[in-house]
């Protein structure tokens, strides 16, 4: 009822926990029943080991979180070395991968094409917190390259993690699909700020700025989903902000295949769980062979 | 670690905004150690994430927590009533290696505010021990200030203070430390202390450390947890040897290692 496919791929449910919001997922052990998510995707990775921002680097908003993490990971060979490990969980695993210049990702890419039992990339061309110029993710130009170039090292498949902060997403996503990507991610982060009044100091650490999710940003996340879907027809994993199964639901019937689940994990780890069980019962309830049925069926 | 549900037994103000909470858990009482916490996920419409509290004692399969109201959140907590439901993570953390507090002639005890919840736990583990027990606690008022009955009967010797002289010593309770230091002419190299209260009070307590020479110095610090598990990566510290995150390697650590900004 929830089985979702891409291409030849086969998901358990169109959930997948979304990068840096389930570690690598043997944190959660014996916390999330990872059978009914359909995909894990990994902390982003870099090339060298990094050891993020500068505290504090969390801060609650209302409806949701600023973070700037800023990729702490302990970078590609440390991967490498505990894939077998990761790959026991039971869940598709995509893991995640960024670089602050272009050539560091089809290097990082080349090294994970050589992980046999490795499936899936998601290429995070949107991370708000670890370049001071533009993301990548902004210029159809160099996500295109970036694109393009990682296709040429590998054949696994390709997934890109797009901003929301551009004036045209769907610009953007024509040239991820056109370089070669098979399907796009979104949303990343929106870039938020917050101010102590007292101190006239940002709340989080020396980095004035953050990245905003939870449910504040579901509206604007649905909206680009949309654009997309409805210009595009790719394979989508959207979200932003999805806390319960309706949430779930609204992204799908604006067109995602796959939905992630972010923040919500920090609120419940079993968010997944209870989000899977939701919409077993909506398909049941109202006689739903399967949730693609649903999938961009928005009436407008 | 778990997350589970289970229903508050006892909840109760002690003091101005200080609450002590209670409820039974037949898997965390017999596994929680000193220096660990949980995360409380409140169902409260403006709180988001779960919130971290240190754990303050544990009687038979009780477990209890001892809060100050200081925002929302804990002012839905306080707002419980008996029987009703708390989902809890727990528990969190490392635990804390007290039995490497045995080996000084001296141990001390210092809060600083609701800095006084994690220590009754590790008092009680600490009653056992020939070493002479100090605590210190330190408030902003005499309304504030919780001194545990029990850490008297655990052997301690209590030094109080309050920043407007209400009660015990005027001032705070680091400076009441440090003049004891000074006044006994305790030889710091004897002497071991467990901290715990604001980032403040950790870093005035970081020099006197330094001043005094003091043997070791842990101290339990408190930091915005989002997920409690080691998967957002949020909750880091600076530490000599890089970020730490409280919610794995800490939320105790070695003061010395602590950088602060």
């Amino acid at each position: 009822m929830l089985r979702v496919k891409i291409s030849n791929h086969n998901f358990s449910s169109p959930l997948v926990l979304a990068a840096g919001t389930a570690g690598f997922g043997q944190e959660l052990r014996g916390l999330v029943d990872f059978r009914k998510v359909g995909a894990l995707t990994t902390k982003t990775i870099t090339l060298k080991p990094r050891s993020g921002n500068p505290p504090p680097r969390i801060f609650e908003v209302d409806c949701g979180i600023i973070n700037s993490i800023g990729l702490e990971n302990k970078g590609l060979a440390w991967l490498v070395k505990k894939f077998s490990s990761l790959k026991k969980i039971s869940t598709q695993i995509i893991v995640s991968f960024s670089s602050e210049d272009e050539a560091g990702f089809s290097i990082i890419a080349s090294g994970l094409d050589k992980i046999e039992d490795l499936k899936f990339l998601e290429v995070n061309l949107s991370c708000p917190n670890v370049r001071k110029k533009a993301l990548f993710a902004q210029s159809p130009r160099q996500t295109y390259r970036i694109i393009k170039d990682i296709r040429r090292k590998t054949d696994k498949f390709i997934i890109a993690k797009l901003s929301p902060e551009v004036t045209d997403i769907v610009a953007v996503a024509r040239k991820a699909l056109a370089a070669g990507a098979d399907a796009l991610s979104l949303v990343n982060t929106f870039f938020a700020l917050r101010v102590d009044i007292n101190t006239r100091r940002p709340f989080l650490g020396r980095n004035a700025s953050g990245g905003l999710s939870g449910p504040a940003i579901k509206p604007l996340a649905l909206y680009r989903t949309w654009q997309i879907y409805k210009s595009l027809r790719a394979p989508l994993i959207a979200g932003g902000g999805i806390s319960n199964w309706q949430d779930a639901l609204e992204f799908i019937i604006c067109g995602a295949t796959l939905v992630s689940i972010g923040t919500a994990n920090f609120l419940n780890p079993q968010a997944g769980e209870n989000i899977y069980e939701g919409l077993k019962n909506f398909c049941r309830r109202n006689k739903i062979d399967n949730i693609r049925e649903l999938r961009g069926s928005l009436k407008v | 670690m778990r997350i589970f549900e289970e229903k508050i037994v006892t909840l109760r103000q002690v003091r101005k905004k200080i609450f002590l909470l209670g409820f039974k858990s037949s898997y965390l009482a017999p596994r929680a150690q000193p220096g660990q916490f949980v995360n409380i996920y409140l169902q409260e419409k403006d709180v988001f994430l779960p919130r971290p509290f240190s754990i303050h004692k544990i009687e038979s399969d009780i477990v209890y927590l001892l809060f100050k109201v200081r925002g929302k959140a804990t002012q839905a907590l306080a707002d419980m009533a008996k029987g009703e439901s708390l989902r809890i993570c727990g528990p969190l953390g490392k635990k804390f290696d007290w039995l490497a507090m045995a080996k000084y002639k001296r141990v001390v005890l210092i809060g600083g505010g609701i800095g006084i919840a994690p220590l009754s736990f590790l008092g009680e583990k600490l009653s056992s021990l020939s070493s002479q027990k100090l605590l210190f606690v330190g408030a902003a008022t005499k309304k504030e200030l919780v001194v545990k009955k029990e850490l008297r009967n655990y052997g301690f010797m209590v030094y109080t203070a309050t920043l407007d002289g209400s009660a015990g010593e005027k001032g705070d309770i680091v400076s009441v430390f440090s003049r004891w230091l000074e006044k006994e002419r305790i030889k710091g190299k004897d002497l071991c202390v467990f901290g715990c209260g604001p980032w403040g009070m950790a870093e005035s307590l970081q020099r006197v450390e330094r001043t005094y020479k003091i043997g070791k110095v842990w101290f339990s610090f408190e930091r915005v947890i989002a997920c409690g598990l080691g998967v957002c990566r949020g909750c880091a510290i600076e530490t000599k040897s890089g970020y730490k995150l409280l919610c794995q390697q800490g939320p105790v650590f070695n003061l010395d290692e602590v950088v602060f900004a």
